[in-house]
Protein backbone atom coordinates (compact mmCIF):
# COMPACT_ATOMS: atom_id res chain seq x y z
CA UNK A 1 0.00 0.00 0.00
CA UNK A 2 1.19 3.54 -0.81
CA UNK A 3 2.67 5.22 2.28
CA UNK A 4 1.74 8.90 2.44
CA UNK A 5 3.77 11.03 4.86
CA UNK A 6 1.80 14.00 6.15
CA UNK A 7 4.11 16.63 7.67
CA UNK A 8 2.93 17.74 11.10
CA UNK A 9 3.13 21.50 11.78
CA UNK A 10 1.65 20.77 15.20
CA UNK A 11 -1.37 22.98 14.70
CA UNK A 12 -4.94 22.32 13.58
CA UNK A 13 -6.69 19.18 12.50
CA UNK A 14 -4.92 16.47 10.48
CA UNK A 15 -7.71 13.97 11.20
CA UNK A 16 -9.76 14.69 8.07
CA UNK A 17 -6.69 14.33 5.89
CA UNK A 18 -5.77 11.02 7.53
CA UNK A 19 -9.33 9.73 7.10
CA UNK A 20 -9.43 10.89 3.49
CA UNK A 21 -6.16 9.16 2.54
CA UNK A 22 -7.38 5.96 4.18
CA UNK A 23 -10.55 6.19 2.10
CA UNK A 24 -8.51 6.18 -1.10
CA UNK A 25 -6.65 3.03 -0.09
CA UNK A 26 -3.36 4.52 1.01
CA UNK A 27 -1.57 4.43 4.33
CA UNK A 28 -1.20 7.90 5.87
CA UNK A 29 1.66 8.43 8.32
CA UNK A 30 2.28 11.56 10.41
CA UNK A 31 5.81 12.88 9.90
CA UNK A 32 7.47 14.68 12.80
CA UNK A 33 11.13 14.27 11.83
CA UNK A 34 12.92 15.08 8.54
CA UNK A 35 14.55 11.62 8.48
CA UNK A 36 11.10 10.05 8.14
CA UNK A 37 10.81 11.61 4.66
CA UNK A 38 13.07 8.86 3.31
CA UNK A 39 10.70 6.06 4.22
CA UNK A 40 7.50 7.23 2.51
CA UNK A 41 6.22 6.96 -1.08
CA UNK A 42 4.65 10.44 -1.14
CA UNK A 43 4.76 13.62 0.94
CA UNK A 44 1.82 15.87 1.81
CA UNK A 45 2.13 19.44 3.06
CA UNK A 46 -1.18 19.94 4.83
CA UNK A 47 -3.34 23.05 4.95
CA UNK A 48 -3.71 23.88 8.60
CA UNK A 49 -2.50 26.88 10.60
CA UNK A 50 -0.88 30.07 9.38
CA UNK A 51 2.13 30.77 7.11
CA UNK A 52 4.73 31.54 9.79
CA UNK A 53 3.50 28.77 12.08
CA UNK A 54 3.96 26.29 9.21
CA UNK A 55 7.30 27.69 7.98
CA UNK A 56 8.84 27.69 11.45
CA UNK A 57 8.04 23.98 11.68
CA UNK A 58 9.18 23.35 8.09
CA UNK A 59 12.55 25.03 8.60
CA UNK A 60 14.12 21.77 9.76
CA UNK A 61 12.61 19.92 6.80
CA UNK A 62 13.79 22.35 4.12
CA UNK A 63 17.01 20.55 3.04
CA UNK A 64 15.58 17.05 3.15
CA UNK A 65 12.45 18.12 1.29
CA UNK A 66 14.61 19.57 -1.52
CA UNK A 67 16.61 16.34 -1.62
CA UNK A 68 13.61 14.06 -2.13
CA UNK A 69 11.70 16.48 -4.36
CA UNK A 70 11.64 15.14 -7.91
CA UNK A 71 11.83 11.52 -6.84
CA UNK A 72 9.03 11.45 -4.24
CA UNK A 73 5.67 12.89 -5.37
CA UNK A 74 4.44 15.80 -3.27
CA UNK A 75 1.06 17.37 -2.71
CA UNK A 76 0.53 20.74 -1.01
CA UNK A 77 -2.93 21.53 0.25
CA UNK A 78 -4.07 25.15 0.79
CA UNK A 79 -1.33 26.60 3.03
CA UNK A 80 0.78 23.60 1.99
CA UNK A 81 0.67 24.93 -1.60
CA UNK A 82 1.40 28.50 -0.46
CA UNK A 83 4.62 27.55 1.36
CA UNK A 84 6.09 26.34 -1.97
CA UNK A 85 6.39 30.02 -3.03
CA UNK A 86 8.86 32.70 -1.91
CA UNK A 87 6.81 34.34 0.76
CA UNK A 88 3.36 35.50 1.82
CA UNK A 89 1.52 38.62 2.92
CA UNK A 90 0.40 36.50 5.88
CA UNK A 91 3.83 36.18 7.48
CA UNK A 92 7.39 37.43 7.58
CA UNK A 93 9.27 34.10 7.16
CA UNK A 94 10.42 33.07 3.71
CA UNK A 95 8.79 30.14 1.97
CA UNK A 96 10.39 27.06 0.39
CA UNK A 97 10.85 29.12 -2.83
CA UNK A 98 10.35 26.16 -5.17
CA UNK A 99 8.32 28.53 -7.32
CA UNK A 100 8.87 32.20 -8.03
CA UNK A 101 6.21 34.57 -6.80
CA UNK A 102 4.47 35.59 -3.65
CA UNK A 103 1.27 34.69 -1.93
CA UNK A 104 -0.99 37.73 -1.56
CA UNK A 105 -4.00 38.62 0.50
CA UNK A 106 -7.25 38.18 -1.41
CA UNK A 107 -8.86 41.40 -2.59
CA UNK A 108 -12.45 40.41 -1.98
CA UNK A 109 -15.41 40.45 -2.42
CA UNK A 110 -15.35 38.57 0.89
CA UNK A 111 -12.20 37.71 2.85
CA UNK A 112 -11.68 34.95 3.91
CA UNK A 113 -12.92 33.08 0.85
CA UNK A 114 -14.95 30.32 2.49
CA UNK A 115 -17.12 27.76 0.78
CA UNK A 116 -17.49 25.83 -2.46
CA UNK A 117 -16.21 27.35 -5.65
CA UNK A 118 -15.54 26.44 -9.25
CA UNK A 119 -12.10 25.24 -10.32
CA UNK A 120 -11.66 25.80 -14.03
CA UNK A 121 -9.27 23.37 -15.66
CA UNK A 122 -7.03 25.25 -18.09
CA UNK A 123 -4.57 22.44 -18.84
CA UNK A 124 -4.80 18.71 -18.31
CA UNK A 125 -3.38 17.48 -15.02
CA UNK A 126 -2.96 14.01 -13.53
CA UNK A 127 -4.88 14.92 -10.36
CA UNK A 128 -7.81 16.83 -11.87
CA UNK A 129 -10.83 15.62 -13.88
CA UNK A 130 -11.80 18.85 -15.62
CA UNK A 131 -13.93 21.57 -14.01
CA UNK A 132 -15.51 21.04 -10.62
CA UNK A 133 -16.64 22.50 -7.33
CA UNK A 134 -14.31 22.25 -4.32
CA UNK A 135 -14.27 23.63 -0.77
CA UNK A 136 -12.02 26.64 -0.11
CA UNK A 137 -11.14 28.27 3.20
CA UNK A 138 -8.36 30.85 2.88
CA UNK A 139 -7.48 34.55 2.95
CA UNK A 140 -4.28 34.28 0.89
CA UNK A 141 -3.43 32.82 -2.50
CA UNK A 142 -1.24 33.16 -5.57
CA UNK A 143 -3.33 35.59 -7.58
CA UNK A 144 -3.24 36.04 -11.38
CA UNK A 145 -0.40 33.51 -11.87
CA UNK A 146 2.03 34.20 -14.71
CA UNK A 147 2.41 31.75 -17.58
CA UNK A 148 5.84 30.69 -16.31
CA UNK A 149 4.12 28.90 -13.43
CA UNK A 150 2.99 25.30 -14.01
CA UNK A 151 -0.63 25.69 -12.97
CA UNK A 152 -3.55 23.80 -14.44
CA UNK A 153 -6.55 25.08 -12.50
CA UNK A 154 -7.73 28.58 -11.68
CA UNK A 155 -10.68 29.93 -9.73
CA UNK A 156 -12.26 33.31 -10.37
CA UNK A 157 -12.82 35.21 -7.13
CA UNK A 158 -13.73 38.88 -7.21
CA UNK A 159 -11.48 40.66 -9.69
CA UNK A 160 -8.71 38.09 -9.65
CA UNK A 161 -7.85 34.55 -10.66
CA UNK A 162 -6.67 32.31 -7.85
CA UNK A 163 -4.09 29.66 -8.73
CA UNK A 164 -6.15 26.70 -7.54
CA UNK A 165 -4.24 23.73 -9.00
CA UNK A 166 -0.47 23.57 -9.40
CA UNK A 167 0.67 20.74 -11.61
CA UNK A 168 4.43 20.29 -12.01
CA UNK A 169 4.71 16.74 -13.23
CA UNK A 170 8.45 17.02 -13.96
CA UNK A 171 9.23 17.75 -10.31
CA UNK A 172 6.42 15.42 -9.23
CA UNK A 173 5.00 18.37 -7.31
CA UNK A 174 1.30 19.14 -7.09
CA UNK A 175 -0.70 21.63 -5.09
CA UNK A 176 -4.31 22.58 -4.57
CA UNK A 177 -5.60 25.78 -2.98
CA UNK A 178 -8.86 24.08 -1.97
CA UNK A 179 -9.30 21.23 0.53
CA UNK A 180 -9.83 17.94 -1.34
CA UNK A 181 -10.36 16.17 2.01
CA UNK A 182 -13.40 18.42 2.67
CA UNK A 183 -14.75 18.48 -0.85
CA UNK A 184 -17.05 15.51 -0.75
CA UNK A 185 -16.82 11.84 -1.59
CA UNK A 186 -16.93 12.29 -5.33
CA UNK A 187 -15.00 15.42 -6.42
CA UNK A 188 -12.70 15.80 -3.41
CA UNK A 189 -11.59 12.23 -2.83
CA UNK A 190 -11.12 11.80 -6.58
CA UNK A 191 -8.22 14.31 -6.49
CA UNK A 192 -6.50 12.29 -3.75
CA UNK A 193 -7.24 9.04 -5.61
CA UNK A 194 -5.57 10.46 -8.73
CA UNK A 195 -2.58 11.60 -6.69
CA UNK A 196 -2.19 8.11 -5.21
CA UNK A 197 -2.57 6.70 -8.73
CA UNK A 198 0.32 8.93 -9.88
CA UNK A 199 2.45 7.75 -6.93
CA UNK A 200 1.83 4.09 -7.88
CA UNK A 201 3.13 4.70 -11.45
CA UNK B 1 -27.17 43.09 -1.08
CA UNK B 2 -24.26 40.70 -1.09
CA UNK B 3 -22.66 39.89 -4.46
CA UNK B 4 -24.76 37.19 -6.10
CA UNK B 5 -21.75 35.61 -7.81
CA UNK B 6 -20.62 34.16 -4.49
CA UNK B 7 -21.67 30.56 -3.99
CA UNK B 8 -24.02 30.37 -0.99
CA UNK B 9 -23.88 27.59 1.60
CA UNK B 10 -26.52 25.53 3.40
CA UNK B 11 -25.42 24.39 6.84
CA UNK B 12 -27.40 21.95 8.97
CA UNK B 13 -26.70 22.54 12.64
CA UNK B 14 -26.74 19.79 15.24
CA UNK B 15 -27.27 21.00 18.82
CA UNK B 16 -25.64 18.21 20.76
CA UNK B 17 -26.23 17.28 24.38
CA UNK B 18 -23.25 14.95 25.06
CA UNK B 19 -24.14 12.38 22.39
CA UNK B 20 -27.65 13.12 21.15
CA UNK B 21 -29.01 15.83 18.91
CA UNK B 22 -31.65 18.03 20.54
CA UNK B 23 -33.56 21.12 19.49
CA UNK B 24 -35.50 23.78 21.38
CA UNK B 25 -37.65 26.83 20.63
CA UNK B 26 -36.26 30.29 21.49
CA UNK B 27 -33.36 28.42 23.15
CA UNK B 28 -35.71 26.44 25.49
CA UNK B 29 -37.80 23.24 25.67
CA UNK B 30 -35.35 20.69 24.27
CA UNK B 31 -36.51 17.61 22.34
CA UNK B 32 -34.38 14.69 21.18
CA UNK B 33 -33.87 14.63 17.40
CA UNK B 34 -31.52 11.72 16.79
CA UNK B 35 -27.98 10.42 16.48
CA UNK B 36 -25.36 13.00 15.42
CA UNK B 37 -23.32 10.67 13.20
CA UNK B 38 -26.39 9.37 11.35
CA UNK B 39 -27.85 12.83 10.86
CA UNK B 40 -24.54 14.40 9.73
CA UNK B 41 -23.87 11.61 7.22
CA UNK B 42 -27.40 11.88 5.87
CA UNK B 43 -27.07 15.64 5.41
CA UNK B 44 -23.77 15.25 3.56
CA UNK B 45 -25.48 12.77 1.24
CA UNK B 46 -28.36 15.24 0.69
CA UNK B 47 -25.93 17.98 -0.37
CA UNK B 48 -25.15 19.94 2.80
CA UNK B 49 -22.15 22.24 2.24
CA UNK B 50 -20.79 21.83 5.75
CA UNK B 51 -22.03 20.77 9.18
CA UNK B 52 -22.03 22.56 12.52
CA UNK B 53 -22.01 20.80 15.89
CA UNK B 54 -22.89 22.93 18.89
CA UNK B 55 -22.23 21.60 22.39
CA UNK B 56 -25.07 22.51 24.72
CA UNK B 57 -24.03 20.29 27.63
CA UNK B 58 -23.03 22.12 30.77
CA UNK B 59 -21.08 19.41 32.63
CA UNK B 60 -17.42 18.38 32.41
CA UNK B 61 -18.39 14.75 31.84
CA UNK B 62 -20.73 15.89 29.05
CA UNK B 63 -17.88 17.84 27.47
CA UNK B 64 -15.72 14.72 27.20
CA UNK B 65 -18.57 12.82 25.60
CA UNK B 66 -19.15 15.74 23.24
CA UNK B 67 -15.51 15.68 22.04
CA UNK B 68 -15.93 11.97 21.35
CA UNK B 69 -19.06 12.83 19.36
CA UNK B 70 -17.05 15.43 17.39
CA UNK B 71 -14.49 12.81 16.51
CA UNK B 72 -17.16 10.27 15.50
CA UNK B 73 -18.93 12.81 13.29
CA UNK B 74 -15.66 14.06 11.77
CA UNK B 75 -14.62 10.55 10.77
CA UNK B 76 -17.95 10.01 9.02
CA UNK B 77 -17.80 13.25 7.00
CA UNK B 78 -16.14 14.37 3.75
CA UNK B 79 -17.24 17.99 4.14
CA UNK B 80 -16.13 20.64 6.66
CA UNK B 81 -17.17 20.51 10.29
CA UNK B 82 -17.61 23.54 12.52
CA UNK B 83 -17.65 23.04 16.27
CA UNK B 84 -18.90 25.44 18.92
CA UNK B 85 -20.24 25.71 22.43
CA UNK B 86 -18.11 25.69 25.57
CA UNK B 87 -14.87 26.85 23.93
CA UNK B 88 -13.30 29.18 26.48
CA UNK B 89 -9.60 29.28 25.63
CA UNK B 90 -6.84 28.09 23.34
CA UNK B 91 -6.77 24.62 24.96
CA UNK B 92 -10.51 24.07 24.39
CA UNK B 93 -10.10 25.15 20.77
CA UNK B 94 -7.11 22.87 20.34
CA UNK B 95 -9.08 19.93 21.75
CA UNK B 96 -11.89 20.62 19.27
CA UNK B 97 -9.44 20.80 16.33
CA UNK B 98 -7.68 17.63 17.46
CA UNK B 99 -11.07 15.89 17.67
CA UNK B 100 -11.67 16.78 14.01
CA UNK B 101 -13.11 20.30 13.82
CA UNK B 102 -12.13 22.31 10.75
CA UNK B 103 -13.31 25.53 12.36
CA UNK B 104 -14.38 26.52 15.84
CA UNK B 105 -16.94 29.06 16.95
CA UNK B 106 -16.65 31.10 20.12
CA UNK B 107 -19.43 33.11 21.69
CA UNK B 108 -19.46 33.92 25.43
CA UNK B 109 -15.67 33.62 25.69
CA UNK B 110 -15.20 36.13 22.85
CA UNK B 111 -17.32 38.71 24.68
CA UNK B 112 -15.50 38.11 27.96
CA UNK B 113 -12.07 38.06 26.36
CA UNK B 114 -12.02 39.61 22.86
CA UNK B 115 -8.26 38.96 22.67
CA UNK B 116 -9.09 35.25 22.30
CA UNK B 117 -10.38 35.95 18.78
CA UNK B 118 -7.00 37.42 17.79
CA UNK B 119 -5.07 34.64 19.48
CA UNK B 120 -7.03 31.86 17.72
CA UNK B 121 -6.84 33.69 14.41
CA UNK B 122 -3.03 34.01 14.57
CA UNK B 123 -2.57 30.38 15.51
CA UNK B 124 -5.09 28.66 13.23
CA UNK B 125 -5.73 31.30 10.57
CA UNK B 126 -8.82 33.52 10.39
CA UNK B 127 -10.60 31.01 8.13
CA UNK B 128 -10.90 28.61 11.07
CA UNK B 129 -12.29 31.11 13.58
CA UNK B 130 -16.01 31.79 13.70
CA UNK B 131 -17.45 34.28 16.16
CA UNK B 132 -21.01 33.37 17.12
CA UNK B 133 -23.29 36.20 18.16
CA UNK B 134 -26.76 35.67 19.71
CA UNK B 135 -29.00 38.73 19.56
CA UNK B 136 -32.47 39.87 20.61
CA UNK B 137 -34.17 42.78 18.93
CA UNK B 138 -34.77 45.88 21.02
CA UNK B 139 -36.50 48.67 19.11
CA UNK B 140 -34.30 49.29 16.10
CA UNK B 141 -31.22 47.65 17.55
CA UNK B 142 -30.06 44.16 18.38
CA UNK B 143 -28.66 43.38 21.82
CA UNK B 144 -25.99 40.72 22.33
CA UNK B 145 -26.79 37.87 24.75
CA UNK B 146 -24.33 35.30 26.06
CA UNK B 147 -24.40 32.07 28.09
CA UNK B 148 -26.91 30.43 25.75
CA UNK B 149 -29.14 33.50 25.56
CA UNK B 150 -29.44 33.85 29.33
CA UNK B 151 -27.39 36.98 30.00
CA UNK B 152 -27.69 40.36 28.33
CA UNK B 153 -24.36 42.06 27.70
CA UNK B 154 -25.34 45.62 26.82
CA UNK B 155 -23.35 45.24 23.60
CA UNK B 156 -24.87 46.34 20.31
CA UNK B 157 -24.96 43.37 17.91
CA UNK B 158 -23.89 45.30 14.82
CA UNK B 159 -21.02 47.05 16.58
CA UNK B 160 -19.85 43.77 18.12
CA UNK B 161 -19.95 42.11 14.69
CA UNK B 162 -17.65 44.83 13.32
CA UNK B 163 -15.27 44.53 16.31
CA UNK B 164 -15.12 40.75 15.93
CA UNK B 165 -14.07 41.21 12.30
CA UNK B 166 -11.40 43.75 13.29
CA UNK B 167 -10.08 41.38 15.96
CA UNK B 168 -9.53 38.63 13.39
CA UNK B 169 -12.73 36.58 13.09
CA UNK B 170 -12.98 34.79 9.75
CA UNK B 171 -16.74 34.33 9.82
CA UNK B 172 -19.74 35.39 11.86
CA UNK B 173 -22.55 33.07 12.89
CA UNK B 174 -25.38 35.37 13.89
CA UNK B 175 -28.46 33.90 15.56
CA UNK B 176 -31.67 35.77 16.23
CA UNK B 177 -32.93 34.44 19.57
CA UNK B 178 -36.39 35.84 18.77
CA UNK B 179 -36.60 33.80 15.57
CA UNK B 180 -34.84 30.63 16.78
CA UNK B 181 -36.97 27.52 16.40
CA UNK B 182 -40.12 29.48 15.45
CA UNK B 183 -39.98 28.57 11.73
CA UNK B 184 -41.39 32.04 11.04
CA UNK B 185 -38.46 33.10 8.86
CA UNK B 186 -35.00 34.58 9.42
CA UNK B 187 -34.63 38.12 10.76
CA UNK B 188 -33.75 39.36 7.26
CA UNK B 189 -33.34 42.97 8.40
CA UNK B 190 -30.58 41.90 10.82
CA UNK B 191 -28.50 40.34 8.04
CA UNK B 192 -29.20 43.22 5.67
CA UNK B 193 -27.71 45.62 8.23
CA UNK B 194 -24.77 43.35 9.25
CA UNK B 195 -23.76 42.59 5.68
CA UNK B 196 -23.31 46.30 5.00
CA UNK B 197 -20.91 46.65 7.92
CA UNK B 198 -18.62 43.61 7.65
CA UNK B 199 -16.60 42.10 4.83
CA UNK B 200 -16.23 38.56 6.22
CA UNK B 201 -18.77 35.82 5.48
CA UNK B 202 -21.95 35.96 7.55
CA UNK B 203 -23.89 32.81 8.45
CA UNK B 204 -27.56 33.48 9.24
CA UNK B 205 -29.25 31.38 11.88
CA UNK B 206 -32.67 31.16 13.51
CA UNK B 207 -36.15 30.98 12.06
CA UNK B 208 -35.98 28.79 8.94
CA UNK B 209 -39.40 27.31 8.24
CA UNK B 210 -39.73 27.05 4.46
CA UNK B 211 -37.63 27.26 1.32
CA UNK B 212 -38.70 30.88 0.70
CA UNK B 213 -37.05 31.92 3.96
CA UNK B 214 -33.68 30.74 2.60
CA UNK B 215 -34.10 32.77 -0.58
CA UNK B 216 -34.93 35.89 1.46
CA UNK B 217 -31.98 35.64 3.80
CA UNK B 218 -29.39 34.52 1.23
CA UNK B 219 -29.81 37.83 -0.58
CA UNK B 220 -27.78 39.24 2.33
CA UNK B 221 -26.06 36.35 4.11
CA UNK B 222 -23.34 34.09 2.65
CA UNK B 223 -24.69 30.99 4.30
CA UNK B 224 -27.87 29.88 6.03
CA UNK B 225 -27.86 27.57 9.00
CA UNK B 226 -30.90 25.62 10.13
CA UNK B 227 -31.73 22.74 12.41
CA UNK B 228 -35.29 21.58 13.02
CA UNK B 229 -36.54 21.88 9.42
CA UNK B 230 -33.84 19.39 8.42
CA UNK B 231 -34.10 17.12 11.48
CA UNK B 232 -37.87 16.80 11.14
CA UNK B 233 -37.81 16.32 7.39
CA UNK B 234 -39.74 19.52 6.62
CA UNK B 235 -37.08 20.51 4.08
CA UNK B 236 -34.84 18.24 2.02
CA UNK B 237 -31.47 19.88 1.28
CA UNK B 238 -31.27 18.69 -2.31
CA UNK B 239 -34.73 20.05 -3.02
CA UNK B 240 -33.90 23.30 -1.25
CA UNK B 241 -30.77 23.81 -3.35
CA UNK B 242 -32.64 23.17 -6.59
CA UNK B 243 -35.18 25.77 -5.48
CA UNK B 244 -32.39 28.28 -4.69
CA UNK B 245 -30.82 27.78 -8.13
CA UNK B 246 -34.23 28.45 -9.73
CA UNK B 247 -34.48 31.63 -7.68
CA UNK B 248 -31.09 32.80 -9.00
CA UNK B 249 -29.04 32.07 -5.90
CA UNK B 250 -25.80 30.29 -6.71
CA UNK B 251 -25.23 27.05 -4.79
CA UNK B 252 -23.15 23.93 -5.35
CA UNK B 253 -25.35 21.20 -6.80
Amino acid sequence: MVKVGIINYNVGNLGSLINAFRRVDSEPIIINEPSELMSVDAVVLPGVGSFDAAMSRLGRFRDDLSKVRGSVPMLGICLGLQVMFEGSDEGSLSGLSWYLGRVSRLGGPRVPHIGWDLVRSVRPCEILDGNGYFYFMHSYAVINPGNDLPYSGITRYGDGNILSVLCDKRSMTFGVQFHPEKSGKRQGLEVLRHFIGFVRK
Amino acid sequence: MRPLGIVRRIIPCLDVDANVVVKGVNFEGLRIMGDPVELAARYEEEGADEIFLLDITATIEGRKTFLKTVSNVASALNIPLGVGGGIRNLEDADAAFKAGADKVSINTAAVKNPGLITMLSREYGAQSVVVAIDVKKQGNTWRVYVEGGKRETGLDGIEWAKSAEDLGAGELLITSIDADGTRAGYDVELYRVVSKVVNIPVIASGGAGGVKHFVEVLMYADAALAASVFHMGVINIQGLKAYLMEAGIKVRM
